[in-house]
């Protein structure tokens, strides 16, 4: 199963001061909050964590479909490899383990979270306003589906599911937006892809 | 507190941090904090440490994994 989430960081500077009291201490871990602390860039680092664990609930919260809950400070981030292109990292939650791959352009942090290891997930960043619609084409295009037989549905704990008509459809996917920031990823069955476009 | 002025304080506290209008006109207890007035879940620890300066409160995690509603943060400044 898969999650995503969207940070941009401008717009997360002006909607949450972090620095304030105890603020940190109800997100994150003790070790992740000394991480915090002792980073060159402390704000990249906290938006990054919460990234990681947003996808990573997102991914969780589709396997259970429980419904909404807050807990970031049980899901568990740790950096394997850090590089100019791309962020890999893994949210522990309980025996449960996330794989995060997150990116950063446009002064924005881009997260994919996945439940098993090396899945090849479709990562597309589109502008809010078209976010759905760039979703759906792309489910239409590559598992030919008529594109106005598709659409989304919010199940009974809010989580996006896909229909086909009446049909339920198992196909796995995120959608994420901040601001006029968004991105979707989404798991093929039929073919195995991996491409990232440009923002 | 009476019930009706605790809402009232909570819808103090929210207003900042709602991006869903429509939600907050029809602010009750019933009103949930994402899915009703997509407040974003980085501003929900806003409303948590608003609530705790508040009402002199500490919320402890496992209060804070079920502050779903206006209804549980009211349920929480009760018990304490």
């Amino acid at each position: 199963m898969i999650g995503n989430d969207v940070v941009d960081l401008s717009l997360a500077k002006k909607q949450s001061n972090w620095q304030r009291p105890r603020f940190i201490e109800k997100i994150f871990t003790k070790q992740e909050q000394t991480e915090i602390n002792s980073a060159k860039d402390p704000d990249f680092l906290v938006w990054l964590f919460w990234s990681m664990k947003e996808s990573a609930y997102k991914a969780h919260q589709r396997i259970e479909n429980f419904s909404p809950r807050f807990n970031p400070w049980q899901l568990e981030c740790s950096l394997q490899e850090v590089s100019a292109e791309k962020i890999i990292g893994k949210v522990n939650l309980g025996a449960s383990s996330f794989y995060t791959s997150s990116t950063y352009a446009d002064n924005c942090i881009f997260t994919s979270a996945a439940s098993e290891k090396n899945l090849q997930i479709f990562h597309q960043k589109v502008a809010n306003k078209s976010l759905k619609e760039e979703l759906l084409k792309s489910i239409s295009e590559k598992e030919q589906i008529l594109l106005k037989e598709l659409h989304i549905i919010k199940n009974e704990n809010q989580i996006p599911q896909l229909y086909q008509l009446e049909n339920l459809l198992d196909i796995p996917f995120s959608i994420s937006h901040h601001g006029d920031k968004s991105a979707f990823v989404l798991l093929n069955k039929k073919t195995a892809y991996l491409k990232i476009n440009g923002f | 507190m009476t019930e009706k002025e605790l809402i009232e304080t909570i819808k103090k506290i929210v207003k900042p941090y709602v991006q869903r209008e429509e939600g907050f006109k029809e602010f009750s207890k019933e009103t949930e904090f994402i899915k009703d007035l997509e407040i974003n879940s980085a501003n929900l620890v806003d409303v948590i440490l608003d609530v705790e300066d508040e009402f002199d409160i500490e919320i402890d995690n496992d209060s804070m994994e079920g502050m779903r509603s206006v209804g549980d943060a009211i349920e929480i400044v009760k018990k304490k």
